[in-house]
């Protein structure tokens, strides 16, 4: 399956000259995904790969390496994405995709998830559904909204709510008939091409969804920093 | 009290008039040679890496377009000298120069068959519509339109306007405090104080009842002295590139209203700027070219709401043109000064500080219902075929407002008047 995350990455080699590439290094002090961290609390490095083509279609890829437990090894997470992005005369743009994310050691995490969303200059909205998130057999919907606020100059607010609800097999055991929140409120600097985002993630763990230790989160410290090529 | 003051102004008039002589013909910023390439920011899109950078993210690939942009303009013999993403439109513009012996023409035809473009086009230079006569007597524009009256109503409060000029004198002490924010996109200079942005924003936003000076048509109006253009002599010079970093950035800061007190040749660009803020509900005032037949742009764009002096020529006015007072008018000037003021520039800047208005008591109002009250509310003679007749800005008021807001008795007649 590790081949079909990297497939969008093939496949486009050819098609590079039409396309705009734009890459992404970044250090995070705590790989949190949906607030929960998929680094054991530990630093991970992360690198983003996008191709955006002029008739609206993107593809990329993901790698970031994580760790699932504290005895667990490192391992490396790989995503593969593909979609279609359109602007509209209002300013708002449209999306929808899939993207796959795959596991170098536990393969059988491995999943599907496809994505639709809207954005415009300060807020985007987006909604996700995966039947098999992080390999569970459980179907699961997460809808995110995600702000910005220019403060001065270089400074941006930044904020971010998510709602993951399990259906379709959750049981009270995996999954849960409950939802499970998360949110980040926090600053970013940019100084072209580096970025560096402070912020404090809260999240209620998530975890009998997330194959992660208890991972309840009442307000810790997370650090971005990027530089964009 | 208003009398002594206005006696005032013609004496401090007669010693400082704001020289305005038409704009330059030379090009002191070698312009000429340079051209302005369109690179398209691909849409906002799902991104794995948890960045949270909110919705749209002009930053993303902005290093990628730079190196995209390096090549195009070496692929054409160019050099790149600047760029300002303008994520209203989708593309990140950048500021080329073309070697002397270049043909311009040829070089942006072939840029216009270059796929990685999303067009290519001159940088057009625009200027001030503005002089002074220091010949004229003081004729107060705020009696006309019953200022103080008016102001009872609505005074713009909170509202946003973004003036695309020269710079504005921000400690002058009829401006004090009234400006929001004051930027510069002609330069890396500090912000400079200048007559003709000096005297559109005195026009717009003066303070009110502290003793001095004016009134602004709008005095709680939250003002931005957006700097897209420099002083040529007392005249206002701009391009393409300055007023686009301008305008973009008075969408990105939520502007209601933004005046546009110049004039120049179409320009694909800008137009499509103008388009992105009206279909955002932003309602954007420009000054009539009376010399150029259709009113020149971007006045003549079809949803910019184009304002004409009253009693000059109209022969260049576009047909939709309102008009508002552009002669003798007095207001601020650089170095703590007033002085008098002539030309559309300062017709246009009545009609922004008029919007303002209208925008506190109907604030959704939006670009083609107010152009449509304005045009109404000067309706009577336009019926003989006469463009460009005063507004009546009692009926404008009271019809927004829902209630009485002066001279009420031609405020009704008018109702009658906008009902059919």
């Amino acid at each position: 399956m590790l081949r079909w995350a990297l497939a969008p990455l093939t496949a486009l080699v050819a098609t590079a000259a039409i396309a705009q590439v734009s890459a992404t290094a970044s250090w995070v002090s705590d790989e949190r995904a949906r607030g929960v961290s998929l680094s054991d609390g530990l630093p991970a490095g992360q690198v983003d790969v996008s191709y955006d083509h002029d008739n609206g279609w993107y593809e990329g890829a993901f790698a970031s390496n994580v760790r699932f437990y504290e005895r667990a090894r490192r391992e490396l997470e790989l995503i593969g994405y593909t979609g279609y992005a359109r602007r509209l005369q209002s300013g708002w743009s449209v999306d929808a995709g899939a993207a796959y994310s795959s596991f170098s050691k536990h393969r059988d995490y491995e999943y599907l998830e496809l994505h639709a969303g809207v954005a415009s200059d300060a807020v985007s909205a987006r909604l996700y559904f995966s039947p098999n998130y992080f390999g569970r057999s459980i179907h699961t919907l997460y809808a995110e909204l995600n702000g910005s606020q220019r403060l001065v100059e270089q400074f941006r607010l930044i904020g971010h709510a998510g709602l993951l609800q399990g259906f379709e097999g959750a049981t009270d055991r995996v999954g849960g008939s409950h939802p499970h929140a998360d949110f980040l409120a926090g600053v970013e600097y940019r100084a072209q091409p580096f970025s560096l985002q402070v912020a404090r993630v809260f999240s209620d763990g998530a975890s009998s969804i997330y194959p992660v230790s208890a991972n309840h989160t009442h307000g810790v410290l997370t650090v971005r920093v990027s530089v964009r090529f | 009290m208003i009398r002594a003051c206005a006696l005032l102004l013609l004496i401090a008039g007669a010693i400082c008039r704001a020289q305005a002589p038409p704009p330059a013909a030379a090009d002191p910023s070698g312009e000429d040679r340079r051209i302005l390439v369109m690179l398209r920011i691909p849409p906002a899109h799902f991104r794995p890496d948890g960045g949270y950078g909110g919705g749209y993210d002009a930053q993303s690939g902005r290093t990628a377009r730079h190196r995209i942009a390096a090549a195009v303009a070496a692929a054409h013999g160019l050099v790149v000298e600047s760029d300002w993403p303008m994520p209203s439109l989708g593309v990140d513009c950048f500021l080329m120069k073309a070697a002397p012996d270049q043909p311009l023409h040829a070089v942006l035809d072939a840029l216009a068959s270059d796929s990685r473009t999303a067009w290519a086009q001159p940088l057009n230079k625009f200027h001030s519509l503005s002089h002074n006569d220091p010949l004229f007597a003081l004729q107060p524009a705020a009696s006309a339109w019953h200022l103080a009256e008016v102001h009872a109503v609505t005074t713009g409060r909170h509202v946003s306007i973004a003036q695309l000029d020269t710079g504005v004198e921000l400690t002058h002490p009829d401006l004090a405090g009234q400006i929001s924010i004051a930027e510069n996109f002609v330069d890396a200079s500090p912000y400079a104080a200048e007559g003709h942005g000096t005297a559109v924003a005195g026009i717009i936003a003066a303070r009110a009842d502290n003793g001095i000076g004016i009134v602004g048509i709008a005095p709680e109006a939250r003002l931005m002295a957006l700097r897209a253009c420099w002083q040529v002599d007392a005249a206002a010079a701009c391009n393409s590139f300055t007023l686009a970093k301008a305008f973009q950035f008075a969408l990105e800061r939520g502007a209601r209203v933004i005046n546009l007190s110049v004039t120049g040749p179409e320009d694909k660009l800008l137009h499509s700027l103008l388009d992105a803020a009206l279909v955002r509900g932003v309602i954007v005032v420009g000054a009539v070219d009376p010399l150029t037949v259709g009113g020149g742009f971007p006045a003549s764009h079809p949803g910019v709401i184009a304002v004409a002096a009253e009693g000059a020529p109209d022969a260049g006015d576009p047909a939709q043109a309102v008009s508002a007072p552009g002669r003798e008018v007095p207001t601020t000037l650089p170095v703590d000064r007033w002085g008098f003021v002539d030309g559309t520039s300062f017709a246009a800047a009545h009609v922004s500080g008029l919007i303002a208005l209208l925008q506190q008591v109907a604030p959704s109002l939006g670009p083609e219902q107010t152009r449509a009250l304005l045009r109404v509310a000067s309706a009577t003679d336009v019926a003989a075929g006469r463009t460009g007749q005063p507004i009546d800005v009692c009926a404008v008021i009271t019809r927004a407002a829902g209630a009485c807001s002066c001279r009420c008795h031609t405020a009704t007649l008018d109702k009658s008047i906008l009902r059919h």
